[in-house]
């Protein structure tokens, strides 16, 4: 399995700042080794974010073969995979999601629901974005993500994909080479 | 029960390999939208198409130009931004691999000219 | 039922022979009757407006929405609109009142028109105009935590502000008590890759004695978030209610909106809405034949469906760009064309898939072990289905004979009807069954429709009037029909949208189908109805 990294990124000042996604994948590569236990949470989805994980479970995709694996409960998840808006009605059980998994563990944002509303930003009946109510590791923008797009996002929390938007800029890929 | 096993050994390995599933979407496939700087004219018409806050244009800074903001995880990938661009600085890309472990990585914060238009979220 | 006797669609002499019925049926207090084209509309004051629903039954109608608006701002108090059915003469007919804002009750219909019932309750949480008489005085769509007195379809109430939250009274489950009874609480979330509801099960041993569903937990307040947005903006919205019926709410929407404009929708545009519209039944109900099988636990049914499906929604996403058909419908067309090897690919790929799909069906239908568990469980029976207005597949497995692509033809399927799909017994087989015809008659559609696929443009502009109007859309997505009804401003801008979706009739009647079954057996059961949450509640 190869780790890829990501040239250091230089902001307008010209200091280095931190390396996109090393924090997030130095932290993967310790706990979560080569496996991620996922519990999907629906916080007031369309139910398109839930058939594309449902899709990548499925024979095309074969999530399995990395190591993700869907788990039925918070209590045997390493991330909590959030998709809606965080519905009113849906916050506390989201909180009680939450509060039910052992450390460590790592949350993710499927979708601009969760990220940031979308069309729902705003509505009485949504609380929300997701990063107001728990911390977030990682944002996995699309109105859905392809599970192509859902796949490389929690690769990303694997520590075995590289991150792609810097800054909202897109790199291009960069040369694969083994490292250590 | 033993049609479908000989079947499903018939049919064979289905699962793409992952060289197979990071190629390029669909040149349909409405993805990342992409700014060319040099091919705005900071018009707004794209904030005032956009159906969420995924664009914000600024007011006209005294140095001349505005703040162009464009942030993907309030993206929807609607596309209307791009077929409102009337220079054809914005366009919709198929790249999709968008995840962040930062949040304000999926922020483009830019200058561009300023060229009259809206300055906050209108209806289109 | 009473036989209206009118045989010929739509026309003149058919609606003026309603209006004398209708003029019959709701008595001298009718206030006026008026409308065109395919909708009638009837008003007739608040104090008869149970007894207008009641003869609209006796005239064979089926309710099939009903909608509260706040128009106090036009001294008219709270209008309530009941939407009935009339195939036999393609009409649909609006019956309507008004509320008197300072005394905002009105007659339930519920008790002799059960249909009405969650319509009328939702219409008190969110308006608080009260169905006097209704049997269930339960909150629906609010649950515990929100104001008593909080409103949000009010004008007056702001819809960006959420209301503080109060402490919660417990909800009064009805639950069954007794000896060796035990109240199983499920969800919201739930073990799956499932949207979140609640399911408090009451049972002796492994048996279900009774079940009630609590929902709305996906309620994001879309008619409300709708009202002020231009018709475009509200589009976005409108898409993004429910995954599975994209496509299905975006063009009933859509059709709302051209029925106000008036506008003639070209030809090419409606040939493609009509196929596009039946892949989305196409992938959806070979999707719903795997996740039957994940039901039982037959693995290559399972992955075989999620194949197949996949390789639609990707040929979706190469003929529109997106996966679900985002962004494919606005008012007066589509928003794209598909050109000479497109429409090649969709017929070609819908072929070869509906091939495959045809083989999975002949080896499932020969699988013992999973016919005999389909069979005899989650009966919903007909009689049932009629009284509470079951739709779609749903209706149609319990033998109900109600299809809207056939009972109110729209795009161009009075030209290509689809074949009526029904079953008797009701069961979960029944339901797996119309859904394998029914994909079947899709592909066909699809077919049919591409191979004389007229040229010309996708699209026309759409003028609306400038004293804005009412209009209603409809479509039969893959769950059954959806109805839209849709007010526009004088500005252009929504007034008041309100969403009807198939799941919206028929989650009632799930739980009625979980009594004497095993609880194991639930998930089952609620795998063959495949309801969207996210569509009901909004």
């Amino acid at each position: 399995m190869r780790d890829l990294t990501m040239a250091p990124v230089h902001d307008e000042q010209g200091d280095e700042i931190e390396r996109a996604g090393e924090a997030l994948r130095a932290a993967a590569r310790r706990l979560f080794r080569r496996s991620l236990h996922i519990r999907l949470v629906d916080t007031g989805s369309c139910n398109g974010c839930e058939f594309e994980v449902l899709a990548l479970m499925g024979p095309l995709y074969d999530a399995q073969r990395f190591g993700i694996e869907i788990v039925a409960s918070p209590r045997h998840a390493d991330l909590l995979l959030v998709t809606g808006p965080i519905t009113r009605h849906l916050h506390r059980p989201l909180l009680d999601a939450y509060e039910a998994m052992a450390e460590p563990r790592l949350v993710a944002a499927m979708g601009v629901c969760p990220i940031d509303g979308g069309v729902f930003a705003g509505s009485y009946a949504v609380d929300g974005p997701l990063d107001r109510i728990l911390p977030v590791d990682v944002s996995i923008p699309g109105c859905p993500p392809r599970p192509q797009a859902l796949l490389h996002g929690l690769l990303l929390a694997l520590g075995r994909a590289e991150q792609r938007l810097v800054a909202g800029r897109w790199l291009p890929r960069p040369d694969r080479s083994p490292r250590e | 029960m033993l049609r479908i096993i000989t079947t499903a050994l018939r049919i064979g390995r289905v699962t793409e390999t992952l060289e197979t599933l990071e190629a390029a979407a669909p040149s349909a496939f409405r993805g990342r939208p992409h700014l060319d700087v040099d091919r705005c004219d900071g018009n707004a018409a794209c904030q005032a198409a956009c159906p969420t806050t995924a664009i914000v244009l600024g007011p006209p800074r005294q140095a001349g130009g505005r703040d162009f903001t464009l942030d993907y995880g309030a993206c929807v990938f609607c596309g209307r931004c791009a077929a409102a661009c009337a220079p054809g600085a914005l366009t919709m890309t198929t790249d999709y691999a968008l995840a962040t472990g930062r949040r304000q990585d999926l922020i483009l914060r830019v200058e561009v000219p300023y060229g009259g238009g809206h300055e906050g979220p209108t209806d289109a | 039922m009473a036989d209206s006797g009118i045989s010929v669609v739509g026309s003149a002499s058919a609606r003026s022979e309603l209006r004398r019925q209708l003029r019959l049926g709701l008595g001298p207090q009718q206030a006026s009757i008026g409308g065109e084209g395919r909708l009638i509309s009837a008003a007739v004051p608040s104090r008869h407006i149970a007894d207008a629903c009641v003869s609209m039954a006796g005239l064979g109608a089926t309710l099939c929405t009903m909608v509260g608006t706040d128009d106090r701002a036009d001294g008219r108090g709270y209008g309530l609109h009941y939407i009935f059915s009339l195939p036999a003469a393609d009409l649909l007919v609006d019956v309507s009142c008004d509320v008197p804002a300072d005394a905002a009750e009105y007659p339930s219909a519920t008790p002799r028109l059960p249909a009405a019932h969650w319509y009328e309750r939702e219409v008190r949480d969110l308006l608080g105009v009260v169905p006097v008489g209704h049997p269930d005085p339960r909150r629906l769509v609010l649950h515990d935590d929100w104001p008593r007195g909080y409103h949000p379809l009010r004008k007056d109430v702001d819809g960006r502000l959420p209301p503080p939250r109060v402490e919660e009274r417990p909800f009064p489950f009805r639950a069954i008590h007794g000896e060796g009874i035990n109240e199983v609480p499920v969800g919201p979330f739930h073990a799956g890759i499932i949207e979140p509801g609640h399911f408090r099960f009451s049972v002796l041993g492994e048996q279900i004695v009774h079940l009630e569903a609590r929902l709305f937990y996906v309620h994001r307040g879309i008619e409300k978030i709708c009202e002020g947005l231009s018709v475009k903006r509200a589009l976005e919205v409108v898409e993004r209610i429910c995954g599975v019926c994209t496509l299905s709410h975006s063009v009933a929407y859509c059709q709302a909106v051209e029925s106000i404009s008036g506008c003639v929708v070209p030809r090419r545009a409606q040939a493609l809405r009509t196929a596009l519209l039946e892949l989305e039944r196409l992938y959806n109900h070979i999707g719903e034949v795997g996740n039957i099988c994940a039901g039982v636990g037959l693995a290559f049914g399972t992955m075989t469906g999620a194949r197949l499906k996949d390789e639609l929604q990707r040929l979706a996403e190469r003929l529109t760009g997106s996966r679900y058909l985002r962004g494919v419908a606005q008012p007066g067309g589509l928003r794209l064309d598909l050109d000479a090897a497109a429409v090649s690919d969709l017929v070609h790929t819908v072929r070869r898939v509906a091939g495959e799909f045809a083989k999975l069906e002949t080896l499932l239908l020969g699988t013992e072990s999973l016919i005999r568990r389909l069979e005899g469980t989650g009966i919903l029976p007909r009689q049932a289905a009629l009284d509470l207005g079951a739709v779609g597949v749903t209706a149609r497995a319990s033998g109900v004979a109600r299809d809207i692509r056939l009972a109110h033809p729209y795009a161009l399927y009075r030209e290509y009807p689809p074949a009526l799909v029904t079953q008797t017994k009701g069961d979960i087989h029944a339901r797996f069954m119309v859904r394998v015809r029914e994909a079947h008659e899709a592909a066909r559609l699809i077919d049919a429709v591409l191979a004389d696929l007229p040229g010309g443009e996708t699209w026309i502009p759409t003028a609306l009037p400038a004293t804005g109007g009412q209009g209603l859309g409809w479509t039969e997505s893959p769950r059954g029909e959806h109805i839209h009804w849709l007010r526009l401003g004088p500005d252009g801008t929504v007034d008041r949208l309100r969403v009807r979706a198939a799941s919206y009739c028929n989650w009632p009647l799930v739980p009625l189908t979980a009594s004497g079954a095993m609880i194991a057996d639930f998930p089952l059961i609620n795998k063959s109805f495949e309801l969207c949450y996210s569509c009901l509640d909004r």
